[in-house]
């Protein structure tokens, strides 16, 4: 049984402008151990997903449907066992959240309280969960801040967050995600807001940790080496849809969706020996509000094809882990797909 | 820390030399003498002044007061014969103290409370009202308020006594008065710092550590939202002693404020002089203290460069 399993996911957010599914119809699943690379631009919903996941999406976001099999328990708000309870899915995310399930977040800056101590904020989510005395979570707490080498920890104990560096906060970050010993760790691009030889250090730091504890980690980032020296495996999201899942190896050397292929060339590489332009993927990211009923990368893509604009294709497998999403490679089912489609959206309309 | 606080406290000395000799100055500007009333004969009126130093230069009567300031003596009431200006503070400001400490106090507690429910809230209707109650509330006198609640509580309903008599129920209705108006501003404070912090990046973090509801808004939200109450607090515990003077004059309460009214009126100098002394003294201290419990609340503070 996977330790995570995502089961059609899709993510709506009301906004003055319209509504935005941020997240569409999302499946995935990831096994214990394992390190799951997450892949795409500014707005492809892949922190949006994970937020969700935790059940930590902002006000006006929700989950419209899907199952989220987390540990062998299905923790959708929308599940079955929590649709008309709320206030139990509430009480029992509080419960994993911080214990089995924790998050590493982007900005070490902002997510910590300036005017907490930073030994506060490490034992705080340790007597939660462990129900253990303040000495008992402080001698923890301590044990962890070394674990993710910060030097003179007792010392740092009982400092702010504003008297710490970049990297140094971002390994507290870390420290208060590991404290309690998570099954899961959902990291959103832990290492953007810091320099490239911190980033190398933190990335070091988290391959560890999966080593030593047999946790897996999600890793939310949008640079392609981050997750080519870290990961197993690796989605790419665009507009709010996995296009692609696959091994580092299917993704690194036989990328299949036009995307992907894309995001690949725009990677300088160091054996280019003459002087050559960095070649880009044409045109901008999608406006969520204004998309096509078909697939959404179509505008930008150079391979598109009449049947792209308005019909949504199907994943195809190659190999054993590998599948794309884009209509060069179920052409052959299109009669079905199209007509499944169409079948649906009447259905709708007339709903 | 030391060194900050005698630093602020040297700048308070300066502070206090300038109020000092502005107020001297201005109270003999005005015009008439504090003996001068309808059947008194100029001989007599020459014989008073005398007796008071009056009839010196006035730059004399200047050093004259000076010196005795600073021996700690703020000499002695024109119109109430014998009677000291250090014993009426000291007889009159303990009630005075007490009627702004406790006042302060149930408007912080009050306040604070309306703050995080207006932030809180998902009810519009319920933000909404509260935020007009609020600038109403701002907007109304303490005086005002004072008499519509004697008028009410006092004479129509007769729950509450409308003169002073020291017991804890003739506090209810001063202290109301008196409340009312911090109330209002602390709770729109707290609103407009509390709904700022609720949408920072800390709070998911604090979320994802499954903490309670309670602990992650009063702790993390709350603590953050209260910085900026911090720095208006001292302020506003010098007004609300301060501030208490016609609630007391309204009430018949035997506080300093009462006495200041009276001085003025009656121009007795020293009164004047003293009174202003000691609150300018108080507002001093007031902001003092509340600067140092802004460095505690909020750890990014240093009082002391050099530390």
């Amino acid at each position: 049984m996977p330790l995570l399993e995502i089961k059609n996911l899709s993510v709506q957010f009301q906004t003055r402008h319209g509504i935005v599914n941020a997240v569409r119809d999302v499946n995935f699943s990831l096994e214990k151990g394992e390190l799951l690379g997450i892949v795409g631009e500014s707005g492809s919903g892949k922190s949006v997903g994970m937020l969700a996941v935790m059940g930590l999406l902002a006000g006006n976001g929700r989950i419209t449907e899907g199952e989220i099999w987390f540990n062998g328990r299905n923790i959708s708000p929308v599940a079955e066992e929590f649709k008309n309870d709320p206030k139990g899915y509430d009480r029992y995310m509080k419960q994993i959240r911080g214990k089995d399930l924790s998050m590493i977040f982007q900005d070490p800056m902002t997510y910590l309280n300036p005017v907490l101590k930073i030994g506060t904020q490490i034992t705080e989510g340790i007597i939660k969960h462990e129900k253990c005395s303040k000495q008992e979570a402080k001698k923890r707490a301590i044990a962890l801040m070394q674990q993710v080498g910060i030097p003179s920890a007792e010392e740092r104990f009982s400092q702010y967050p504003f008297e710490f560096s970049g990297g140094m906060r971002q390994r507290i970050v870390i420290a208060i995600a590991l404290s309690c010993n998570p099954k899961l760790i959902i990291a959103d691009e832990p290492t953007t807001a810091l320099d490239v030889t911190v980033q190398a250090q933190i990335i070091d730091l988290l391959k560890a940790i999966v080593k030593e504890q047999d946790t897996s980690i999600i890793m939310i980032t949008h640079d392609l080496g981050v997750v080519a020296k870290m990961c197993n495996s690796v989605n790419i999201m665009y507009a709010g849809k996995v296009v692609e899942h696959g091994t580092i190896d299917d993704i690194f050397y036989r990328p299949q969706h036009p995307y992907t292929k894309g995001l690949l060339n725009s990677v300088k590489t160091h054996d280019s020996t003459k002087r050559q332009s960095l070649s880009s993927i044409p045109g901008t990211p999608p406006d969520l509000l204004k998309l096509n009923t078909g697939c959404a990368f179509m505008p930008r893509c150079r391979e598109a094809m009449k049947i792209c604009k308005d019909y949504l294709p199907e994943a195809a497998s190659f190999g054993e882990e590998q599948y794309a999403s884009c209509w060069h490679y179920c052409k052959e089912h299109a009669d079905r797909i199209v007509s499944k489609q169409s079948e649906r959206m009447m259905s709708e309309e007339v709903s | 820390m030391v060194k900050y606080i005698m630093k602020r406290l040297g700048m308070g000395l300066v502070t206090m030399f300038f109020l000092i000799t502005i107020t001297f100055f201005l109270t003999r500007i005005m015009p008439g003498s504090p003996f001068e009333t309808e059947n008194i004969t100029p001989t007599m009126l020459a014989a008073m002044e005398e007796n008071y130093g009056l009839d010196k230069p006035i730059d004399q009567q200047y050093l004259m007061y000076i010196k005795e300031l600073l021996h700690g003596n703020l000499g002695v009431s024109y119109k109430k014969t014998g009677v000291s200006v250090n014993r009426l503070i000291s007889t009159g400001f303990p009630v005075t103290l007490k009627l702004g400490l406790i006042s302060f106090a149930v408007a912080l507690v009050i306040g604070i409370m309306i703050g995080i429910w207006m932030s809180v809230t998902r009810k519009n209707s319920v933000r909404g009202g509260l935020l007009t109650a609020s600038t109403l509330f701002i907007s109304v006198p303490n005086f005002v308020l004072a008499i519509v609640l004697m008028l009410f509580f006092g004479v129509k309903l007769n729950w509450l006594p409308v003169l002073w008599t020291g017991s804890f129920k003739s506090y209810i209705l001063p202290v109301t008065a008196l409340a009312v108006y911090p109330i209002a501003e602390i709770s729109r404070l707290v609103h407009s710092s509390f709904s700022e912090a609720i949408n920072q990046d800390f709070v998911v973090m604090a979320n994802s550590k499954g903490l309670g509801k309670a602990r992650v808004h009063l702790v993390h939200i709350l603590k953050n939202a209260l910085i900026p109450l911090v720095t208006v607090a001292g302020p506003m515990i010098a007004f609300q002693i301060t501030g208490s003077f016609v609630v007391e004059n309204i009430f018949t309460i035997p506080g300093i404020g009462k006495e200041f009214v009276n001085s003025v009126n009656n121009r007795d100098y020293t009164v004047i002089m003293g009174l202003t002394i000691f609150v300018g003294g108080i507002i001093i201290i007031a902001n003092l203290l509340s600067d140092i419990s802004c460095a505690l609340v909020d750890p990014r503070i240093k009082l002391d460069k050099s530390k």
